[in-house]
């Protein structure tokens, strides 16, 4: 019986140290009867497969040992909250791919190696990997508070069915009004842009005289305006077909993918010159009272487009779970032109 | 995996949580009369509602925990066994449970 005394060894090691001699005899007395019962059938001691197994029967020390405990069912994330949990981190992770998409775009655009794109991998998962740790450690302190307060009990108590949410119903045609004043407005910018190298003025106001724009905001100049008509374009498609409601957040995904594109591009290049002259002065006779404008002027510029930069890097995250879900809703009108009022 | 797999996990599963609910009343009803552990999943086996000795040891304990069974370590066949027998308290929660269980069959006969 030495197989048997190895198997309750082993069982005991995971018993709770205060039963552990009580369900060791317990389990033991079973295990003979039933060992003695196999032999008396067989008219012969039981060899060392047979016994073994009766006690694979009985299965592996660990859940045979498991299974005396009478401790509740412990959860780390509890079953209320994990639906929480596991929707947080979807979102998370799919922010987290949308930066690093973006990331990627942008280095590609800057001329950079495969390789930067594989440390930009790396880096995600660097990333990714802490703030994993810590949804999972905030939602099972919540977790390990509310089952402690009994906070869902209160919840279930104090809630009431008129407080939910109305059902808001999504639009299926882009609104006119929208589509002309997109129109409106983008011509208005298109015109604007197209005067403003012939007319400082514009932007310079009573300084056009003494300041001028620096000649890195040539190379940007021809895809601003792409992007202007680009916008345009979108209206004026909207006015005749209305129901593409996916093209209005799908052309501001476009959009701000490329102006996002086109501001790494002009930082990158000030990190580079360590310098920011967007803004000149045009005219050195006027001195120094102008290159004091010039400054500010400058360094506003600088501000506003890391600014920009960064406000946009969001927005574009957003957008494009807006666009998916737009596009997905547009199909699902297509194929059921008629929605049910519960979907 | 195949449907026919699927749908017979699916059954599997279904038919333990069935079964898993009743175990409780048939150890109860088998323990009117004092038996230990090895005998009593042979008395349940012979009957057909077979337990697994992973589930019917730590059961048995869990039951004696709430008061409903009552045990004895004594000699028998020159070894010492630990006889489980049902408690007063096991009684009266038997009886009830029993009750509940003719109510549950007869509502599913009706509507069967």
């Amino acid at each position: 019986m030495e197989l048997l005394e190895r198997y309750l060894r082993a069982v005991k090691f995971f018993l709770p140290r205060r039963q552990q001699d009580d369900i060791l005899r317990e389990l033991s007395e079973n295990i003979l009867s039933q060992m003695e019962d196999k032999a008396a059938e067989l008219g012969r001691p039981l060899n060392e497969n047979e016994q073994a197994a009766i006690l694979k029967q009985h299965g592996h020390p660990f859940v045979v040992a498991s299974r005396f405990r009478n401790t509740p069912v412990q959860y780390l994330i509890g079953p209320v909250v994990f639906p929480f949990y596991w929707f947080v981190l979807k979102i998370l992770f799919w922010i987290g791919v949308g930066v690093g998409a973006l990331n990627s775009v942008a280095l590609l655009s800057g001329g950079e190696p495969v390789r930067q794109l594989l440390h930009g991998l790396l880096a995600f998962i660097h990333v990714a990997l802490p703030v994993f740790g810590w949804v999972t450690f905030v939602f099972a302190a919540h977790d390990f508070f509310q089952a402690k307060f009994h906070l869902v009990d209160k919840l279930n108590q104090r809630w009431d069915p008129r407080s939910l949410p109305a059902i808001v119903t999504p639009p299926q045609k882009v609104r006119r009004s929208e589509s002309v004043f997109g129109l409106i407005g983008g011509t208005v910018y298109i015109a604007w842009l197209l005067a403003v190298p012939y007319h400082p003025y514009l932007i310079f106001g009573p300084a056009a005289s003494a300041l001028r724009l620096a000649p890195e905001w040539h190379r940007f100049y021809p895809p601003v305006v792409v992007l202007a008509i680009a916008g345009l374009a979108q209206a004026v498609i909207n006015l005749v077909r209305p129901g593409w409601t996916w093209l209005p957040p799908v052309t501001r995904l476009v959009s701000n993918v490329a102006v996002l594109v086109i501001l790494r591009s002009i930082l990158r290049s000030v990190l580079k010159a360590n310098s920011y002259n967007f803004v000149l002065v045009a005219d050195s006779a006027s001195g120094a009272r102008y290159e004091t404008v010039a400054h500010i002027a400058n360094l506003a510029i600088v501000c506003t487009l890391a600014s920009v930069a960064l406000g946009l890097s969001i927005a574009v995250i957003i957008q494009a779970l807006q666009g998916l879900k737009e596009i997905f809703q547009w199909i699902r009108r297509r194929g059921n032109p008629l929605p049910s009022r519960i979907s | 995996m195949t449907s026919s797999t699927s749908n017979h996990e699916l059954f599997e599963n279904l038919r333990l949580e069935l079964r898993r609910g009743s175990l409780v009343l048939a150890v109860l009803a088998a323990l009117r009369k004092e038996q230990y552990g090895y005998t009593l999943r042979k008395t349940l086996a012979e009957q057909g509602m077979a337990i697994d000795e992973g589930t019917l040891y730590p059961l048995l304990r869990r039951l004696e925990s709430q008061g409903l069974l009552s045990s004895e370590w004594r000699e028998e066949e020159k070894r010492n066994k630990r006889f489980y027998r049902l408690s007063t308290e096991g009684k009266v929660i038997l009886k009830q449970l029993l009750a509940e269980w003719q109510s549950i069959n007869s509502s599913l006969n009706g509507m069967l």
